[in-house]
């Protein structure tokens, strides 16, 4: 990746729409190479807290740093060249192609008479590729099941070609085979081209397989921050979610997996 | 490709001569070599002269500059609105720009200040304060919940109407006269000062909108999507809603209102080119352009020497087709 730009700091972020604060006074940071999972109850505050990172929500109090650059400084265009989002979903008015949306990802990288290069289509049909899209490509968006819509999303994302990946439950539509592809995609974007990966995640097991560290939210805080092992206790995930829960290991690779008591 | 290619080559060439299809019927007949004759400059009467580029002509083109104006601000509307149902005429933007008209017309205000007439100026601040009222009136968060900005815009539009109903009340029969031809929506036969203001107002305008063809489609996935993708949302509302108010405005102020062409273009042609902006935009000022000048022409000569308004043309054609969407849209629905 030539973007320079990769570790996010966050200091006391608070947030709100009304008078109850839906982040209160959060600080963490993630970092290049690092999959960074988010998990808790839902409510906790977690999608809130990745509008706010992604920019497009603006805080009342705190900071967010780029690489020690406040985020307010970057403006549009260049911060979707250095992070992107991939939301839970999306709609569309109109009858717009696979290919169509998913080369709106390499819009940050010319002004708007330009036309696609061939390198920009060559890493379009990349993207389309990794998330299992080919043979839709010329399919409309709108037709899609839910989850192949989803993958249509994290393809434009891909497009995007940025350091920093901010996923909003990017598995939450698809099947057992594409979670697993997106989780090891994921993984693999982190480890092996040492991305910047913030994930919210609703399913812990996938969490505890897959993610670098974890951070376990509640009520718009933190409760804990640390490797799957520290975050998957049975009475701390018990407590948050409010229900009966037990933790026993992965009978091949040892991780902490979560279960109904 | 090698088809689109002479597509895009025949465009042209249909366009020109539909045109002068046009510009030579009407009432008093005119031969394609009277036509010629006056086009080249040889030895044409000058009764022929007249009625080819005093009459006719201003005429056609402004009929040109409103079909372009219209079509291509439905088809922006259609995006920033993310709603194939939206259009100048139906959230009410018509409807404001006709009484900041009606205002300006029925007080006298025919003044010209540095060639801006006082009743555009009316028309375009009544076309912008409209659009800014249903887009954030309608507006929860990221969302632009549908049945809520049409429902806003058909309200908007009937206060307006009956707004303007009272104005009238207030007018002298020769002040109302002129604003009664003029709300059933028809185009006048502007003088060549007047034509050359405005086609620069629609040019500027349209110079504006084209280039912003690219971010219309990611503004299509929603305003949040579009920020995913690196677009300054809050600036492109901001030029998108000036200068479409701006072009509806000024063509308003001097055809009055006329319905549902910035439905019918913009959807036939996403029929046949599909939505990318880049190509849908600039067809809706050609398909547009031309669409208006046969209407218009029809509207001279279905009962010559009898004008029917051109509105009401507009509104025949239209009205059936914004039926027939609302009734595909149901069926996409029960689906």
């Amino acid at each position: 990746m030539s973007n320079q730009y990769q570790d996010i700091t966050v200091n006391q972020l608070s947030y709100s729409y009304t008078e109850n604060p839906l982040i209160h006074d959060l600080s963490f940071d993630f970092k290049a190479g690092e999959l960074f999972n988010v998990v808790g109850p839902n409510g906790a505050g977690k999608t809130t807290l990745l509008y706010l990172l992604g920019g497009i929500l603006k805080p009342q109090s705190g900071e967010i740093l780029l690489d020690g650059i406040p985020l307010s400084s970057f403006k549009r265009p260049a911060l979707a060249r250095i992070m992107t989002i991939i939301p839970a979903e999306s709609n569309i008015a109109f009858d717009f192609t696979v290919f169509d949306i998913v080369s709106m990802g390499r819009y940050p990288y010319h002004s708007p008479l330009a036309s696609l290069t061939n390198n920009d289509r060559e890493i379009i049909r990349e993207a389309i590729e990794q998330t299992g899209l080919t043979k839709y490509k010329n399919n409309i968006f709108n037709q899609l099941s839910s989850g192949e819509r989803q993958r249509v999303l994290i393809a434009r994302a891909l497009a995007q070609k940025t350091s920093i990946l901010l996923m909003d439950e990017p598995t939450v539509h698809l099947d057992i085979h594409y979670q697993l592809d997106i989780y090891r995609l994921a993984q693999s974007l982190a480890h092996d081209k040492n991305l910047s990966i913030f994930m919210i995640s609703h399913n812990l097991n996938y969490a505890s397989m897959y993610s670098d560290r974890i951070m376990l939210m509640n009520e718009g805080r933190i409760v804990k921050i640390g490797i799957p092992d520290a975050i998957f206790q049975p009475e701390l995930l018990s407590d948050v979610y409010g229900t009966a829960l037990s933790v026993y290991p992965h009978p091949k690779t040892g991780k902490p997996t979560i279960w109904p008591d | 490709m090698k088809n689109r290619k002479i597509v895009l080559f025949a465009i042209p060439f249909c366009w020109i001569f539909i045109f002068l299809l046009c510009w030579k019927s009407g009432t008093v007949i005119i031969t394609w070599e009277q036509l010629k004759n006056t086009l080249f400059g040889a030895a044409a009467s000058d009764q022929t002269n007249i009625i080819l580029l005093q009459v006719r002509l201003p005429r056609l083109l402004l009929a040109a500059l409103t079909g372009a104006t219209l079509s291509l601000t439905g088809a922006v509307f259609q995006a920033l609105l993310r709603n194939p149902l939206a259009d100048p005429y139906i959230l009410g933007i018509s409807g404001g720009s006709a009484l900041g008209a009606v205002v300006a017309m029925g007080f006298s205000l025919h003044l010209m200040i540095i060639g801006f007439q006082i009743v555009p100026i009316f028309a375009v601040c009544g076309a912008f304060f409209t659009i800014l009222f249903v887009y954030n009136f309608s507006r929860i968060g990221n969302y632009l919940p549908t049945h809520t900005m049409l429902l806003a815009g058909i309200s908007l539009q009937a206060m307006l109407s009956a707004l303007i109903l009272f104005l009238q009340t207030l007018l002298d029969p020769l002040q109302l006269m002129q604003v009664f031809t003029w709300l059933m929506g028809s185009i006048p036969t502007p003088e060549y000062g007047n034509l050359l203001w405005i086609s620069l107002y629609v040019l500027l305008a349209i110079g504006v909108i084209l280039p912003q063809a690219r971010h219309l489609n990611a503004l299509t996935l929603g305003e949040r999507d579009a920020q995913i993708v690196g677009i300054d949302v809050e600036r492109l509302k901001k030029i998108l809603f000036f200068s479409c108010s701006l072009l509806t405005g000024s063509i308003v102020a001097l055809t009055g209102l006329i319905g549902f062409v910035g439905i019918i273009i913009p959807h036939l042609l996403r029929l046949l080119i599909g939505p990318d902006h880049r190509r849908l935009l600039p067809a809706c000022v050609i398909a547009g352009s031309i669409f208006m000048v046969v209407a218009d022409t029809l509207a001279r000569v279905l009962l010559a020497p009898t004008e029917i308004p051109v509105g009401v043309i507009t509104a025949l054609i239209g009205g059936p087709f914004f039926l027939f969407l609302l009734w595909r849209n149901k069926r996409k629905g029960m689906r």
